[in-house]
């Protein structure tokens, strides 16, 4: 028997070993756009969102502004829209020794609408992979390479050879950097095709009391660790118009929860001829730029 | 819980470990700890379902004591025994027949009134078909057969019988196991043999690289032009058969491989389900090497009772029929199932009536390592009448089997495949894989598994360089974790 687990063990350490240092070492942000997230220690400082969030605001320079590591856990409109799921991740990932941290929230109407089947049930379906994901600041983070069946651990051994024309890049401060070849003629393009999809596939959402009972509770929680601020993002104007046909009392509605809340609400998403997007809904890496430093100007202004 | 899962990858360690270190020493204990994971096992996939495996192992458990019972009191017309054991066939059959066949043979029922326009009311129910159903039924009818033929004495341990229907390595897809040759394995204390474990070890690895690198991968593209057939060529529809093939013996092959080598583990033997069956010179030759423990079942508890081949040519049809009618049904709910066992019925037939059904008896090839020419035109011949045998089991129902097939039989047959992208990005590595399974398999062809390879190759070094390729190449170029295809039966 010992001669036998002997040789179990030699079979099984090599592989698991092989499998744990190569997750360490290699795993960049090239892998999965949300791998890295759950690897990184718990934080103070969060940016918190969907996609728009995940590429329009960036960690490196609200540290240059505000001298504080900031982490940017947003996912996509699909994963991290408010909910219970997000909610419980948002906890998992916050360090509870924080005491004068600063959170942004990312607010657009897709972040507190929902679809709904046929009869009249929500659809949290899409946040099962945050929901299920318990482990948030582990590296290497196992339980997200076994629950995805390895492919982000295989991606490491094939992504070299793809990188070239990868244009997505998640930072070590969970930025989603796309690194975007824009022309006029490609945005116009992805502009056409991103407002058919959200007119076909977003605009039969509707407003979640759910959503934003999770909205004004992540407010709540991470008041106790710092101070909040609720951003909306810029998009382009035809995806502007598009949010208010879908939810045309937005602002109103988050107005009113900042001020139950007392937190600062930065709306600009009105700024649309002074930042460019890559789609009509993602701010293009130098706008993200720009974007996040006037962020900074109105974060100081209203301390 | 699945073989392919992390679940099970913590499960089976920690069971072994506990099984030989905690419970060695007391058999009865470890028998109600073979019991009880053989329970949490079937239970993680859902413990509402235990009810039913219990009800069938303690119903087949009494009837055998009781029919025990009355063989010193047989007197007069009355047969107890019989009565008896025809009462928990009913039961047992009855369970199996309400999960898998009500709703199928309701529909039937319906629109055959209906054709004579005749206009019936019947609701079909949402039942959800418990996993392994078939397959644990079937090993309790075999004890309750058994017992009543006198084969093997009714046991009044209730928990190694109860152990015997739910071992958990071949609970849910087999082998379909005998109570003559489990059974009485419960009864005797296990030892520890280290060579029976480690090649149990290479089985499981041999299994492993079945299910997750040939099946799993073949599975993308055999669903997807199975899914997609009407868009596809002819060229691409006959890849779609190919795939499934390897995929449904990649599949079932591999499960049964981990499942005899995890038995191996500990101490316990189960029988052989796949003798290599692509390289059959026939049909009759493939039937003897595939399914092995469920073709031996349907031939020891139907085709022989009903006479075999004993009682003349007509008989012989007949009952050559209805085993095979039988087992296309056993597959499934679905009338694509009937036709595969009444076309296989078909090619076996001549077989039989020539008096041919067992001239390929011993491995192809045996003294050399190619094949004759005639044997490897029999193995292809063989392999292309299973392929379209495969094509009628994978169609989702008669028109889908109709166009599939009428797909093929046309121009586009000679037409690349490759503009399809999803044919493009995975046939090569299909082939690939295809190819080291092939290969691997035709080497072994005289073993019980692909990497029994103790005594072939005599260096340590390259033993385990390739058990290490093997572990590699299911960690890299394994598809996603599926179910196995044989769960729903």
């Amino acid at each position: 028997m010992k001669r036998f687990l002997k040789q179990f063990l030699l079979f099984s350490i090599l592989p698991v070993a092989v499998f744990l240092i190569t997750s360490i070492i290699y795993a960049d942000g090239f892998i999965d756009p949300f791998y890295l997230r759950f690897t990184t220690p718990k934080q103070q400082n969060l940016i918190i969102g969907t996609s728009r969030a995940a590429q329009g605001i960036l960690p490196s320079v609200l540290k240059s502004n505000l001298n504080k590591d900031f982490y940017n856990y947003s996912f996509t409109v699909s994963h991290s829209p408010f909910g219970e799921a997000y909610y419980n991740s948002i906890i998992r990932k916050l360090n509870k020794r924080t005491k004068d941290g600063i959170f942004i929230i990312s607010v657009d109407p897709f972040s507190i609408t929902s679809h709904y089947d046929n009869d009249g049930k929500e659809s949290f379906v899409n946040e099962k992979m945050i929901e299920k994901q318990m482990t948030v600041s582990m590296n290497p983070n196992i339980e997200f390479i076994i629950k995805n069946g390895l492919s982000p651990w295989r991606a490491i051994f094939s992504h070299h050879k793809i990188v070239k024309n990868e244009i997505t890049f998640l930072h070590k401060d969970g930025w989603m950097e796309v690194k975007y070849p824009w022309t006029a003629e490609k945005y116009k393009t992805n502009l056409e095709v991103k407002m058919k999809d959200y007119r076909k596939n977003q605009m039969n959402r509707k407003r979640s009391s759910h959503r934003v009972y999770y909205l004004k509770k992540t407010i709540q929680s991470l008041q106790k660790y710092g101070k909040v601020y609720l951003v909306r993002i810029p998009t382009a104007k035809e995806m502007y118009d598009l949010e208010n046909d879908l939810l045309p009392n937005f602002n109103y509605r988050i107005q009113e929860i900042a001020d139950q809340y007392k937190v600062p609400y930065i709306d600009c998403s009105k700024d649309f001829s002074i930042y460019q997007t890559t789609d009509g809904n993602h701010l293009f890496h130098p706008s993200a730029k720009r974007f996040t430093q006037a962020l900074c100007d109105s974060i100081v202004s209203s301390r | 819980m699945l073989f392919n899962s992390y679940e099970f990858a913590i499960f089976l360690p920690l069971v072994f470990l506990s099984y030989w270190f905690i419970f060695q020493r007391n058999l009865k204990l470890q028998n109600l700890f073979i019991l009880s994971v053989s329970y949490l096992f079937y239970g993680w996939w859902d413990w509402k379902f235990l009810i039913l495996i219990a009800l069938t192992s303690i119903c087949s458990w009494g009837s055998g004591l009781l029919v025990e019972h009355y063989d010193k009191e047989e007197t007069g017309k009355f047969n107890k025994r019989k009565w008896i054991t025809a009462a928990n066939l009913i039961l047992n059959l009855g369970i199996l027949g309400f999960f898998k066949y009500y709703n199928f043979f309701v529909i039937n029922f319906i629109e055959l009134f209906a054709s004579m326009g005749i206009t019936l009311e019947a609701t079909t129910l949402k039942i959800i078909l418990p996993v392994g159903i078939s397959f644990y039924t079937f090993q309790a009818l075999s004890y309750t057969i058994d017992v009543y033929r006198r084969d093997i004495k009714a046991t009044k341990d209730l928990v190694s019988f109860m152990a015997y229907v739910s071992f958990f390595p071949q609970l849910v897809a087999g082998p379909i196991e005998r109570a003559t040759n489990l059974l009485p394995q419960f009864y005797k204390p296990r030892t520890f043999n280290y060579s029976d474990a480690v090649d149990g070890g290479r089985q499981i690895l041999w299994g492993l690289f079945k299910k997750i690198v040939v099946a799993d991968n073949c599975a993308i593209l055999a669903n997807y032009i199975f899914g997609n057939s009407a868009d596809m060529p002819g060229s691409a529809l006959v890849i779609g058969a190919i795939c499934f093939a390897f995929q449904i013996y990649g599949d079932f092959s591999g499960y049964s491989d981990i499942a005899i080598g995890t038995g191996r583990l500990f101490g316990i033997k189960l029988m052989r389900n796949f003798n290599f069956p692509y390289f059959s010179r026939d049909i009759a030759e493939f039937w003897r090497r595939w399914h092995i423990s469920l073709t031996t079942w349907f031939r020891d508890y139907i085709y022989i009772p009903l006479g075999g081949s004993r009682k003349g040519k007509w008989a012989s049809i007949r009952n050559t029929m209805i085993i095979f009618l039988v087992s296309g049904l056993w597959h499934g709910a679905n009338w694509t199932f009937v036709i595969w066992g009444a076309f296989h019925a078909l090619l076996f037939l001549p077989l039989l009536l020539l008096g041919k059904n067992r001239k390929n008896t011993g491995i192809v090839a045996q003294n050399s390592f190619l094949p004759s020419f005639k044997e490897f035109l029999q193995m292809g011949l063989t392999f292309v009448l299973v392929l379209i045998g495969w094509i009628i089991f994978r169609a989702n129902n008669i028109e889908h089997l109709w166009s599939y097939l009428s797909g093929i039989f046309d121009s586009s047959l000679f037409k690349s495949p490759m503009y399809v992208s999803m044919i493009n990005d995975n046939l090569i590595k299909n082939v690939l894989f295809v190819a080291i399974l092939v290969l691997v398999e035709w080497f072994q062809r005289k073993r019980e598994h692909g990497l029994q390879i103790m005594g072939l190759i005599k260096q340590r070094w390259l033993r385990i360089t390739i058990y290490y390729v093997v572990i590699f190449l299911i960690a890299m170029v394994g598809a996603k974790q599926a179910q196995f295809i044989y769960f729903q039966f």
